[in-house]
């Protein structure tokens, strides 16, 4: 726009004229200019960047489980939804016994996964899993991130599990 | 070219069946061609800027349009700085929607004092932001009242720009509403108490009065419902009013081309000396803006905005309540006239916008005549009046 | 510890001093950036066929940088000296006995500019034009000796580096770690802003005079290094900055700061923002050098002393608590003595150089007890106020949270027994308008400690761990 109204007759004396050497200057310090116009656009970016979940284990090294209780565990063959930090997890009693507790997030595209009685299964595309957390069947690649559980004052807590992958 | 090429209006497919066309070929004849003086001022047409933008002119023909603006100049004269003050208006106004967007982000209406602490001390920088919203807000209103004051010292409201005029207080209200209605948003003590008395203010209106109050508070008192209302207000309705009149104000300065003060006019033509608003004026105006810019952030980090404790609608009024400064005209002259006598103190209010409205029609003749200089001289008055008036608000 | 206290109502003797220096920074650093201007300007000249008009441009430039630094700087810089003697004597004390040398060779250097720039101007019509081209250039080289020798003494400050008040180690303390980011920032910044008082000057010339278009492109240019090296050289600063410091600056991000000084974090945003506009604005003249007017030019020079203001700020908050790091506390307590065992359960009026000779746990102990350890940085409800920043006290909470109030890592460590302490809570209580005596808050306190441990002593549940 500059160069149509320059050269177009101006309302003043001799037009302005931009040669080569200046237009090119005038390009290096205008990158250097927005390079400083990024710089100063950093605190915008963090604002809206998202935040990081915090470690939903934090100092004591366990969590609460939220909305599962221990009478919903009692029985053999149990089990329940539920929540800790801000993450979801499936806790249940084996026929066994055995108190057992999984991240619920599926391995293939993150639903979180049903305790179904005898099996866990997504139900977003039909994955399922064993009580030991393997991937049996459908598109999960991996198994279940295990969770260490137990009870403590009436309250479920879980844990990571210290076994890494197989409980 | 072949005449099927050339003939104009023609209902027949677009383009030739014969060979491969370099460029789409446009049958219209008000497309097709970029007019002459167009030509003259392109970059080269092998170069991608000027095949871009010759592509584009035959598309959209706005040449006209272009070369227009191209003409546009203000006038250089011992006052011109003044020129500057409307587009520090629009300045204040593309920061407050950019921040305001940002706060949009993590403002939630039905959390909202919850939502202003979180940006404030979690956020990364909304305290920052907040602040550069509240500062803005303050600001934008000091420039568009010395924006109004010295278009009216420079009589820049006679004929032909009555309908600038007009419309630049139809903006000044529109405004003032959107720090009214952006106050109550962050829902703490100052927010709740300055709104639920502003409003009470409108209550003593006669007739109309409690019923206008009640719409606007969306019930007897100010509640969760005031929010509900002023939110989609504050964030929609009046930034397209806002956005609409500006467009038609500053439509009408581009059309009517920027007011020359008297003594200007009178200068003989080779004496008046004038700037291009595309690129020299605009060469100016940036860095204005950009030390306007700086002056926001460092009053934000000097002075920032603090979220006073969580509205709680049983609890005593804090002390010494009162209105943002903007509204301590009206809000000390309904103090002046209290009792039987409240009805006199709103005539006078009503009074103020009203002698604004009058006054291109008042005023007319160029270059000023007697009347004019007496509408002048009331107008410094009435200035000392006003800021007389706000300055004992806020200090008392 | 200090004299008698020099308490200014509202504002605040830190603040005092802060506004002085920070018209001061501007000036001085035009001050020895305008020597170089005038030092290229004239060789510039020598080598244009129109030398004549531009030098006859370069006066009225040279007049009101005599005017504005020798007249405004000098006003400043010794304000400056009158102000820190006031604000922080024991501070002072230490930095004079120092660094003796160092201001003694900084004020040859002033007297050495001054002699200088005399000849330089006053001599404008008569010295031969080598003459003139070497007096601004001893100009500057005198005027950024000047530079050299302050820039040490402020910098350690923040930094001290190998210096201890055991060792005394002045070369060290004086080439501490942040002296050489320091000075390379503050040597491209005075470049910056004398290229702004260029356009200054420039921008009052008629747009149809041809030169004015060399002269604003000239002026413009000296943006440049700043430009590029400015975000490098911060950089570099920042690596030296003390670990909390820098903690304390990320930390600002958010507001969680309410006392851990997140405005440190903000005036180096302003710096940066500043900064940019600058950069950005001098871009804008060298699109259309003849149409430069006088507010533009202003506005930016203004944005620079914005910029300044920033920078200024966060280098300073970022010493806190201390006036000298690692070793004077802002409120002139040492910390080597604040570390002694016992040292801080003395009377700490009885620690003071002037004894204020007041009666213990009445009001005027807690007067000034606050004065002395409290209003070196806090007024009472203005700038840094500690009404509004004890507004949930009670007379008990403010006497056992003084104990702790330097574990945020801002302030430091307090001096003084219980009795102080219930002295300057009692105090803080009459400022917010509730009347609790000192001798009241020490009974209550000591009542508590009996019922807790009484409690402690009989058998509980819980087992410690």
């Amino acid at each position: 726009m500059g160069d149509m109204v320059k050269r177009d007759a101006p309302a003043g004396p001799e037009p302005n004229r931009v040669d080569k050497g200046r237009r090119r200057f005038l390009w290096v310090t205008g990158g250097l200019g927005l390079a400083w116009l990024g710089l100063s656009a950093y605190p915008v970016y963090r604002y809206i960047a998202p935040r990081p979940v915090p470690d939903p284990f934090g100092k004591e090294g366990r969590a609460a489980v939220k909305k599962v209780s221990p009478a919903d565990v009692a029985a053999r063959g149990a089990g329940a939804n539920g929540s800790y930090g801000q993450r979801g997890c499936i806790v249940f009693r084996t026929p066994q016994g055995e108190l057992k507790a999984f991240d619920s997030k599926c391995t293939h595209a993150g639903c979180n996964v049903n305790f179904a009685g005898d099996s866990i299964s997504c139900h977003c595309h039909g994955g399922i899993y064993d009580f030991d957390g393997k991937n049996v069947s459908g598109p999960p690649p991996r198994p279940l991130t295990p969770l260490k559980v137990f009870e403590e004052n009436g309250v479920l807590y879980v844990a990571p599990s210290d076994q890494g992958k197989e409980v | 070219m072949d005449d099927s090429r050339r003939k104009p209006d023609s209902d027949g497919p677009v383009g030739s069946t014969e060979g491969t066309p370099a460029a789409v070929d446009i049958p219209d004849s008000r497309f097709a061609e970029i007019p002459p003086d167009a030509e003259k001022v392109l970059p080269p047409a092998d170069s991608v800027a000027g095949k871009a933008s010759r592509a584009f002119l035959r598309r959209v023909p706005i040449w006209p349009v272009i070369e227009f603006l191209s003409h546009k100049k203000v006038p250089r004269h011992k006052h011109s700085f003044w020129y500057t003050l409307g587009s520090m208006g629009l300045f204040f106004l593309i920061v407050q929607i950019v921040t305001g967007v940002l706060l949009m982000i993590y403002y939630s209406p039905s959390q909202p004092w919850s939502s202003v602490q979180r940006i404030v001390m979690e956020i990364p920088f909304g305290g920052l932001i907040r602040s550069i919203h509240h500062w803005s807000a303050n600001l934008m209103l000091l420039a568009l009242f010395v924006h109004l004051f010295s278009t009216f010292f420079m009589k820049a409201y006679r004929p032909p720009r009555e309908l600038t005029w007009l419309t630049g207080l139809a903006l000044l209200g529109t405004t003032m509403f959107l720090g009214f209605s952006g106050y109550l948003l962050p829902w703490d003590d100052l927010s709740f108490f300055a709104t639920r008395v502003g409003i009470s203010e409108i209550e003593k209106t006669p007739l109309l009065g409690t019923w206008v109050a009640g719409l606007v508070r969306g019930g007897p008192d100010v509640t969760v419902d005031t929010i509900g209302r002023f939110y989609p207000l504050h964030v929609v309705v009046l930034p397209l009013l806002l956005l609409g009149i500006l467009g038609i104000h500053l439509f009408f300065v581009q059309v009517q081309g920027v007011s020359e003060p008297d003594s200007f006019r009178a200068l003989t033509p080779e004496k008046k000396r004038y700037h291009r608003f595309f690129s020299e004026y605009l060469v100016n105006e940036i860095p204005i803006w950009m030390a306007l810019t700086a002056l926001l952030v460092a009053l934000s980090a000097l002075f920032p905005r603090v979220l006073a404790p969580e509205a709680d609608p049983g609890a005593a009024a804090p002390e010494g309540i009162k209105p943002e400064w903007y509204f301590m005209v009206p809000f000390q002259m309904l103090k002046l006239f209290p009792g039987s006598l409240e009805f006199l103190g709103m005539a006078l209010t009503g009074l103020i916008p009203l002698l604004f409205l009058v006054v291109p029609f008042v005023d007319r003749t160029v270059p000023a005549d007697r009347r004019g200089r007496v509408v002048a001289r009331l107008g410094v008055g009435f200035l000392a009046f006003l800021a007389g008036m706000t300055a004992w608000g806020i200090l008392s | 510890m200090n004299y008698p206290v020099w308490d200014i109502p509202f504002l605040g003797a830190g603040l005092v001093v802060a506004i002085i220096a920070i018209i001061h920074v501007l000036i001085s650093h035009f001050a020895i950036g305008g020597g170089a201007f005038l030092f290229v300007a004239e060789l510039w000249s020598n080598r244009q066929p129109d030398g004549e008009r531009i030098r006859a441009w370069l006066h009225k430039y040279a007049t009101f940088f005599l005017v504005y630094t020798t007249v405004f700087g000098a006003m400043t810089g010794v304000g400056i000296w009158f102000s820190i003697q006031l604000a922080s004597p024991e501070g002072t004390s230490l930095l004079i006995h120092q660094y003796v040398f160092a201001w003694a060779i900084e004020w040859v250097m002033f007297l050495g500019e001054l002699t200088v720039l005399y000849l330089y101007y006053y001599g404008w019509k008569t010295n031969s034009r080598r003459l003139q081209v070497w007096l601004a250039g001893l100009y500057f080289v005198i005027a950024w000796g000047s530079l050299f020798v302050i820039n040490g003494i402020l910098t350690f400050m923040l930094t001290p580096g190998g210096w201890t008040l055991e060792n005394t180690d002045i070369v060290a303390g004086f080439f501490n770690p942040g002296y050489w980011p320091s000075l390379a920032i503050r040597t491209l910044v005075m470049f910056l802003v004398a290229g702004l008082g260029g356009l200054l000057i420039a921008s009052r010339m008629e747009e149809e005079d041809a030169l004015k278009e060399r002269i604003v492109l000239f002026s413009s240019r000296w943006v440049l290094p700043a430009a590029l090296l400015l975000p490098g050289l911060f950089y570099w600063y920042w690596t030296t900055l003390p670990v909390n410091t820098a903690r304390l600056m990320a930390a600002g991000a958010t507001g969680l700061g309410g006392g851990r000084l997140e405005v440190m974090t903000l005036f180096a945003v302003v710096t940066g923002v500043a900064g940019m506009l600058i950069v950005l604005g001098s871009l804008l003249f060298q699109a259309r050098p003849k149409a430069l007017t006088f507010s533009a030019a202003l506005a930016l020079f203004v944005v620079a002393q914005i910029g300044f203001l920033g920078g200024e700020f966060s280098r300073e908050m970022a010493r806190k608590p201390y006036v000298i790091y690692d070793t004077l506390y802002s409120n002139s307590v040492w910390k080597h003595k604040a570390a002694e065992p016992g040292y801080r359960d003395r009377s700490f009026l009885s620690l003071t150089r002037w004894d204020p000779d007041v009666v213990p746990l009445t009001p005027a102990h807690g007067e000034w007890a606050f004065r002395l350890q409290c209003a070196s940085c806090h007024t009472r409800d203005g700038y840094r106020g500690i009404v509004p920043r004890t507004a949930s006290w009670t007379a008990l909470s403010g006497f056992k949270w003084l104990l702790t109030m330097d574990q945020q890592g801002v302030m430091p460590p307090f001096v003084g027994t219980a009795e102080d302490r219930a002295a300057i809570s009692a105090y803080i209580q009459s400022l917010h308008g509730r009347t609790v005596s000192a001798a009241e808050i020490l009974s209550q306190a000591r009542a508590e400690e009996v019922s807790r441990s009484k409690s402690a002593s009989a058998p509980t549940r819980e087992v410690e761990p």
